[in-house]
């Protein structure tokens, strides 16, 4: 089984460039891909799930062209195949009233601002894949390098329990 | 209410009572007066102890605001009466000032005319009992209608205190930005230079990729990548790694079978070299962005320019084509310009106005991408002024986003290739409010207009 994926969805290429470098203590572990819309990214998870591939993490920016990424990400949520995908929003601007949305009706895991610093973003990304790849079973003892300990341990902890 | 030439009141008045009572108070030659115009009948606040009547011409009135400007508060026409509030209160002081608009004749009675009997009514003041009444209701509508617009200045007023209080603190930022942004761009320049001569020195061949990461940036779309990673993999065997790179460079042909025989390592090698080039650019491409955003940001809080007499519209326009000849040139521009009366204003601000709103359009055809972008500018004169008109073939605002575009932060610019954080259409509207002019824009898929109402003639210069 192929490994798991990261989806980062921006209109912006340079930033999408910026993530994957920040993003890189993951490459070996996860398949990082890149999209330049909703759109894009509708259709590549279409593909993935077709294939049988399992989709670990979506970072989404909010202001995009034609679809924006609460917009889209609200109606991932309605579709049982995308809805347990752990879903990051990075964005440069969402108003208060965009953010409750997200929020609310979109059920986003974590908010983060652009500029984004490394440390906040790895930590961010690791919990939720830690969290992530736990719940759908996948083997995580190769990925220890980059998953959260605490997380780990609780999702461990939870396991032991339902046996 | 005045129409045409003669006075109509806003109650049933017949003809044959007004006829009667100006033949018979108002045609004794003796208490007719003759005004050239600009001539002054009456004086606010001044002693006077006549009805006046409207024989010939136009008469207006005047009343002085708190900082001395004239406000007109009536036009008097033939058979309208003048000076009904003093004389038949016997407050016998003048409410505003009259001056004669046109060459005029007015007749007169005072207080020692006595009355003429009709067989209907016992008393003059009986006589004119509907004119007064009249008189009455007019000034209640008149009041009420300065209410509403009252209530519309105020309004727009806090609008462009708004407005201003933004356009102030933009530029504070901006400035305090600026010179961030300068060492940004300088230093990422620097930083180009330095590697290219270690790159030069330490590692000639990967010298062509780095230049061209430099150059083009990052050219490749997701998609593409993803797509053309596939192919590479499939026609020449190379891991999805090395082929990913390869994928993102978009190479020659010769150069890129030259590259992929070299082996993985030689990739990654040169792929590090481009994406150094590319990354360099990326700052380069960012910090170029942010200063045009700065710039918007300054235009935004920019004090008033001095605004002249005797601007052409028209050439205006021409200007503002003229600066965006590079964007348009892909564009069929059509022109019609009529013959305009000139107008009081400042000419950067109105080419301004005009660029801000092309510029849109050809953003909107682009975004579009559209096989035969056309854009049409009008001008049109009619009675009530000049009409401006920028209109555009492209896919057009959607209706829930009409209202919104003119908000300082709306945008749905991509790419990094076209500047702004959506200010431009903001800067028109702040721009026309500012003339008080009037900005309308109607769209649907395929064509897109904004209309620039420039009153002429009359209060407006």
């Amino acid at each position: 089984m192929s490994n798991p994926k990261i989806i980062c969805i921006d209109d912006q290429r340079d930033v999408l460039a910026a993530l994957q470098k920040d993003l890189k203590p993951f490459e070996e572990y996860f398949e990082i891909l890149l999209c330049e819309s909703a759109q894009e990214a509708e259709e590549l998870l279409q593909e993935l799930d077709a294939n049988g591939d399992a989709t670990a993490l979506l970072i989404c920016d909010h202001v995009m062209p034609n679809k924006n990424g609460i917009d889209f990400l609200i109606e991932l949520k309605k579709e049982q195949h995308f809805s347990a995908i752990p879903t990051i929003l990075l964005t440069g601007l969402a108003t208060h009233k965009d953010t409750i949305e997200a929020i609310n009706k979109a059920n986003i895991d974590r908010y983060i601002e652009k500029p984004w610093t490394p440390d906040e973003l790895f930590k961010n990304v690791s919990e939720l894949v830690t969290r992530s790849i736990l719940r759908s079973g996948f083997d995580y003892k190769k990925l220890t390098p980059v998953l959260d300990q605490e997380v780990l341990l609780k999702e461990l902890r939870h396991r032991a329990f339902d046996l | 209410m005045n129409t045409g030439n003669q006075t109509t009141y806003p109650i049933d008045i017949s003809t044959a009572r007004i006829t009667w009572l100006m033949d018979t108070y108002f045609s004794d030659p003796k208490k007719r007066i003759e005004l050239k115009s600009g001539d002054v009948l009456l004086k606010e606040n001044e002693c006077n102890d006549r009805l006046y009547a409207v024989k010939e011409g136009v008469l207006t009135g005047y009343i002085r605001t708190s900082n001395g400007d004239p406000c007109e508060t009536f036009k008097a026409k033939k058979q309208a009466l003048i000076g009904i509030p003093s004389f038949f209160s016997g407050r016998l002081i003048s409410l505003s000032t009259v001056v004669a608009e046109t060459d005029a004749v007015v007749n007169f009675i005072d207080r020692s005319q006595p009355f003429v009997p009709d067989g209907d009514h016992c008393s003059l003041a009986e006589q004119f009992m509907p004119m007064i009444v009249s008189e009455l209701v007019h000034r209640q509508i008149r009041v009420q209608m300065m209410a509403i617009e009252r209530e519309k200045t105020l309004k727009m007023l806090g609008h462009h205190e708004k407005m201003a209080a933004l356009g102030k603190i933009s530029a504070g930022i901006a400035h305090e930005l600026n010179n961030a942004i300068a060492v940004l761009m300088r230093n990422s320049a620097w930083l180009a230079d330095r590697f290219r001569e270690f790159i030069e020195k330490e590692a000639t061949k990967g010298s062509v990729f780095f230049e061209k990461g430099l150059k083009e940036g990052r050219s490749a779309a997701s998609a593409y990548v993803r797509k053309q990673t596939k192919t590479l993999m499939d026609q020449t065997g190379i891991p999805k790694k090395a082929a990913e790179q390869v994928a993102q460079m978009m190479l020659d042909q010769k150069v890129q079978d030259s590259l992929i025989q070299n082996g993985e390592e030689t990739i990654a090698g040169m792929f590090s070299c481009w994406d150094t080039g590319v990354t360099i650019k990326d700052m380069m491409v960012a910090s170029d962005h942010a200063v045009h955003v700065l710039k918007s940001m300054k235009e935004l809080g920019a004090p008033q320019t001095d605004r002249v007499p005797g601007i052409d519209v028209n050439a205006t326009i021409h200007e503002a084509l003229a600066l965006l000849s590079s964007p348009l040139r892909k564009v069929q521009v059509e022109l019609s310009l009529v013959n305009v009366p000139t107008i009081t204003a400042a000419k950067g601000e109105l080419v301004q106005t005009w660029m801000n709103l092309i510029q849109n359009a050809c953003e909107s055809m682009d975004a579009g991408n559209l096989d035969e972008p056309r854009l049409a500018v009008t001008t049109t004169v009619s009675g009530k002024g000049i009409l401006v008109s920028v209109r555009d073939n492209g896919p057009g605002i959607p209706k829930e986003s009409l209202k919104r575009i003119f908000d300082p932060n709306y945008t749905t610019k991509s790419g990094g290739k076209t500047f702004g954080l959506g200010l431009g259409l903001t800067i028109v509207e702040r721009l026309v409010a500012q003339y008080q002019w009037k900005l309308s824009v109607t769209s649907e898929p395929g064509g897109t207009e904004f209309k620039v109402h420039i009153p002429v003639g009359g209060d407006y210069e």
